[in-house]
């Protein structure tokens, strides 16, 4: 046989191989297209001079396109709905955490600030404000650390737990600063401010 | 075999293989990270485990898009780079509760086929 005519069963076989693959998404479609051109690519390169029959043999071992398009797509099927959506949201949420994990550390300095400059002015005051300060200036890092890690981790596909607990953490933390603020930001902070103004 | 009708059969083997088959490649890649190409062949070669090499293939982006298994990328001697894979710790995780339930069913089967 020429090689011609091997080239063409295994076009043949690619086509229908698409074609049986076209209802899965486009990414997903691709990737089992590359990976089984590749598989007989490899295989093929294992045989020398390949016969026609060799190819059909070949071809018989990988198995009928539609049987890998009916296993694909009921491994499309078989990933829960919610998963999904919960990746979505996710994602579409990026943008917000990263604007209240850097809230968080503006309010982490200015516990830090705080805690300078209210000292030796009314100490008794001083602890649990810069406290809050500080926890929720720690939680911004932790929280944008989580997400980096998994999200690195998985390849940006954000399917597990813990790039979540990131990102509830820093909505958490947001909320608090944003609720809490206008309570703690009372004369001691202002004095400090002051106190910096001064010196 | 008298009774046994060629459709049973496959039937049958297509219902064992469907739970434990993921497992099987798990359970390959505990050692080391393997060339798809080769970790899809060892499951061709093993009796009735697999039907056809290509339906594989699909198993092994589920268990990716799972997290059980990740991919890299190698460079070959000749041709394109080649995507290995590998077991993740989550992976591993599964790979062991499998390895426990699986003992416990088997001999409980066993002990049921036997009596």
């Amino acid at each position: 046989m020429t090689a011609t005519q091997t080239d063409t069963l295994i076009d043949d076989y690619l086509r229908r191989l698409a074609k049986a693959l076209a209802p899965l998404p486009r990414a997903q479609r691709q990737q089992l297209l590359t990976e089984i051109a590749e598989h007989v690519a490899t295989a093929r390169s294992t045989l020398e001079r390949p016969s026609d029959a060799d190819i059909r043999n070949l071809l018989d071992r990988i198995g009928r396109p539609e049987d890998i398009a009916a296993e694909a797509i009921g491994a499309e099927a078989m990933v829960p709905a919610t998963g999904r959506w919960l990746g979505h949201i996710g994602l579409s949420l990026l943008p917000v955490a990263g604007v209240l994990i850097a809230l968080e550390l503006v309010c982490g300095v200015a516990g830090v600030v705080h805690y300078v400059t209210v000292s030796g002015i009314t100490p008794k005051r001083r602890t649990w404000t810069t406290a809050f300060f500080i926890v929720v200036g720690a939680v911004g890092p932790v929280a944008a650390a989580l997400i980096l890690f998994d999200l690195l981790r998985t390849g940006m596909v954000w399917k597990s737990r813990l790039a979540l607990i990131g990102l509830l953490g820093s909505v958490i933390g947001g909320v608090a600063v944003l609720l809490f603020i206008p309570f703690v930001v009372d004369h001691d902070i202002l004095l400090g401010m002051g106190h910096i103004a001064l010196h | 075999m008298f009774y046994m009708v060629p459709g049973t059969t496959e039937k049958l083997m297509s219902q064992m293989r469907r739970g434990a088959l993921e497992y099987c490649v798990l359970a390959l890649l505990r050692k080391e990270e393997r060339y798809g190409f080769d970790l899809v062949r060892s499951l061709g070669e093993t009796d009735g485990l697999v039907t056809s090499e290509g339906t594989i293939y699909p198993l092994l982006a589920r268990l990716r898009g799972e997290g059980l298994v990740e991919t890299t990328w190698h460079e070959s001697v000749q041709g394109p780079p080649r995507r290995y894979y590998q077991l993740t710790l989550d992976g591993e995780r599964a790979l062991e509760i499998f390895v426990e339930q699986w003992r416990r069913f088997r001999e409980s089967v066993d002990r049921i086929l036997e009596a």
